[in-house]
This record gives C-alpha cells, structure tokens and sequence, in this order.
C-alpha cells in the first residue's frame, strides 16, 4: 500500500528533522573557547583549644588572557569567609573579642616557567604569615592581595601550550593556605 | 570525543530515540491495522481500484514505486559520501580549490571596533554554515593584508582575515600573520605561520547549505544516514507483504465472485 510509504517517509523525515534541529540547537550553545587554565587553591586550619576556626569558600585561580595582549592574566575566583566559634570553656575575654588569627601562604609544586618565577608573594604578605587580627564573627580574606602572577608573555601558540603543560601538569603549582592562631 | 561534541551527541541520541521508538510504535500499528483491514474486507473496494490501475498504468506506478525512491537514496547517498569525503580532506592543504563549512559566526557581521573593514570595503563576510570555496594558498610574499584564510589550530579549522603581517625578527624567524574574525572584537590570540595556513577564501559561498554537510559529518547525522538505509532495506518486505496480503485477498474475491459470474452468464445464454 502506497499510504504505508508515505506514512513510512514522513516518520523518517520527522525523525531526521528532529535530530538535525536538536543537533542545530546544541551547536548554537557552543560558547567560545578561551585558552585558559586553572591552578588549585588548597586550604587547611589548625585546631586550637580556644573555639573552632572555620573557613569556607573554595577559590581557584585561573590564568587568562582577559585583554588580549598575549600576556597572562590572574584572576582568583572568590574570597575566603573567616569566622570563630568560641569554645565553651574558652576566656571571657576569647569569648568577647575572639582570637588573632594568621594567614600562612605557600606555593609549592612546578612554579617556574622559562626559568622565572609564575606565582609569587606579594610585598604585602610577610615571611611567617600575615595577621587577619581578632576574628569572632568573621573576616573576609581576598587572596589577591598577597599572590601575584610575574609578567608571563605567551606570544604563539606553542608558548602557551608549553605554559598550559606546566600549569596542567602533575606537579603543577599549587597554592595552599593555612588558618591558625597567631 | 569529549566536551562539547560528546553533548551534542548525546542530545541528539536521546531524540533520535524518543522520535524513533515514537514512530515505530506508530508504524507498526499502522500496518497491523492495514492488515487487519484487508484480511477483513473493509480495503476491498481500493484494493479492486488499485488493481485496475494497476493494470491501466503500469509505467507511473514503476516510476512512483522504484524510480523516485532510487533516486532519492543515490542523492542520500552522494550526499553522505560528499560529506564524509570532505570531512577526511579538512585538514589537508588545499592543492586546488575544494569546498569547506564554515562551523563558526566569527566572520559573519563586522564587529563596531573593526571599522577599518568599512573603511575598506571589505563586505566579503561569511555567515556560520555558509559553504565556502578555498582556493590553493597564493606563494606567503603574495599573502596581504585583508586576505581571508583557512588555517588550523588544534586539528580545528578556522577562517579569520588577516589583519597584521609580522616580518621575521631575532626571536622568530618565519613571517607570523595576525589573524581577526570579523565579528570579533580582538585578534586571535597567537600569530599563524604560513605552513599552518590550509588555503585562502575564493570569495565563493553557498549560504546555508553547510549546515546539512556538517549534520551529516557528525556522529548524529551518521545515524540518521544508518535509518534511512534501514527504512529503505525493509520497505521492500513491508510493501512485498502487504502486496501479498492484498493479493490473497484478491483471490478470496476472486473465487466468491466466479462462481457467480458463471451463474450470471449462463442466465443471459438462456
């Protein structure tokens, strides 16, 4: 029967044309793709007798070149929310003005590319760690004022795919905070 | 095959298969009710009509059932072939002029930063899916400013126009050219060498027409070429059993009917 065929056709031109405008739509969502790289942040506290420090917030750093002048670029995802919840046993005067904490920064890891330094530590970070003062109810930490990135100039292709190698690679750098009592 | 093309993939599977398992239920109780129609005399007066046409236009129903399907499944076909064959040569350089799909909209309007194309005229641009001819790279010292080239990057291939040429200094010593889309705001990130370059836009394009070609240079459009040649291997059978179906039938009238024609002639000789 004739009427089978053209049911037969139809259905297969419904389903072809489904798929082709399914497939039409997925490629009009395609977003551009920038060359750029992650570095992970790790974080870590030390207990202390006196309350609990908690730090929460999970920032990366991703490394672009957001003004297109083939230079890399730094920029940290969100900061850290410190915050101290004293213990009950804890001085009346831990409890009313809570404790000095510390920032510790360290990179470690692969932190060179063509001999130079890729992360550094500002000037405003000191050797040892840099205080964040009397925290109780909470601090905000914005890593970007104590890690720089050195000038990275990637002019071709093969420049940023060896810098990506690095950056990508296992043993990456990597750049790790600790929270603890001054 | 990962990241964006294993999504596209995917989407794409899943509506293939919802359409699918949706139409094959439908089909096939299309045709199990045909058959029971005909088994059960309601389709006997069409399938007398049909008979007699049969009998009345043999060529235009051989031109309906074999001619047209024939050549739609050589243009599925050629199309598929043309399309796969393209697909092997995308990263080739170009040696004469070939044809490419422009899988991007970076070239397809001219970005308010880039008024330097106004300026100079330069309305050549290339909407996403357009079919473009390529033409073989003219010798790197003819290459010049506000050319359009092909060029690779990552197995990719992209058409920008150059914007900057970079003569070869201390640091580097080929010719590197700076390349722009016109929709785009800066150039591309890194210079091109000429030996990354593919081959150079004719000027030539075919719009929309790309889009079918790289449907069908996709895993889904694979699939779908894996349907049709499905669906046209088994209609055969399909249309071979209820052509049966039909014939049986046919002859169940026949021999209710001859019995009386008999009757009826001999009633006339009388």
């Amino acid at each position: 029967m004739k009427k089978i065929g053209l049911i037969l056709s139809l259905c297969l031109v419904m389903v072809v044309g489904g798929v082709y405008a399914t497939f039409n739509y997925a490629q009009g969502s395609v977003q551009a793709q920038n060359g750029d790289v992650t570095v992970s942040i790790e974080g870590a506290v030390t207990t202390t007798e006196k309350g609990t420090i908690t730090v929460s917030g999970n920032p990366t750093i991703k490394l672009d070149d957001t003004d297109n002048d083939l230079v890399v670029d730094m920029t940290i995802s969100e900061s850290l929310s410190v915050s101290f919840t004293v213990n009950s046993g804890a001085d009346a005067s831990v409890a009313e003005n809570g404790i000095e904490l510390k920032l510790v920064l360290s990179i470690d890891g692969t932190n060179s590319y063509n001999e130079a330094e890729i992360f550094k530590l500002k000037d405003t970070y000191t050797e040892g760690g840099v205080s964040l003062g009397l925290v109780k109810d909470g601090t905000t930490v914005n890593l970007t004022d104590y890690v720089e990135i050195n000038t990275i100039s990637l002019p071709t292709y093969a420049d940023y795919t060896a810098f990506a190698a690095i950056v990508n690679g296992s043993n990456a750098p990597k750049i790790t905070y600790t929270i603890t009592e001054a | 095959m990962e990241g964006f093309d294993l999504y596209t993939l995917i989407i794409c599977l899943t509506v293939f298969v919802v359409l699918t398992a949706v139409f094959a239920f439908l089909v096939t109780f299309i045709i199990k009710q045909t058959i029971k129609m005909i088994n059960g005399g309601l389709c006997d007066d069409e399938i007398i009509k049909k008979q007699r046409k049969k009998k009345q236009s043999v060529v235009k129903i051989w031109i309906i059932d074999r001619i047209l399907p024939m050549f739609f499944v050589i243009f599925v076909a050629m199309f598929f072939i043309f399309s796969i064959v393209s697909e092997m040569q995308n990263n080739d350089v170009v040696t004469s002029s070939t044809i490419k799909v422009v899988n991007s909209g970076s070239m397809s309007y001219v970005n308010e930063k880039n008024d330097y194309l106004i300026k100079n005229g330069k309305s050549d641009q290339i909407q996403r899916f357009d079919l473009i001819v390529v033409n073989k790279l003219p010798d790197e010292s003819e290459l010049k400013v506000y050319d359009v080239v092909v060029y690779e990057k990552d197995g990719v291939l992209i058409v920008h126009r150059i914007v900057g040429i970079y003569e070869p200094d201390e640091k580097y010593s080929e010719r590197r050219f700076l390349l722009q889309g016109d929709a785009n705001a800066y150039p591309d990130q890194f210079p091109v060498t000429y030996s990354q370059m593919k081959g150079i836009y004719s000027g030539i394009r075919i719009a929309y027409v790309g889009s079918f070609v790289a449907f069908a240079q996709s895993p889904a459009g694979y699939i779908c070429v894996g349907l049709i040649v499905f669906v046209c291997a088994i209609y055969p059978f399909i249309d071979r059993k209820i052509k049966k179906i039909e014939q049986n039938r046919l002859n169940i009238l026949e021999n209710v009917t001859k019995p009386l024609d008999t009757e009826e002639k001999n009633q006339k000789d009388k």
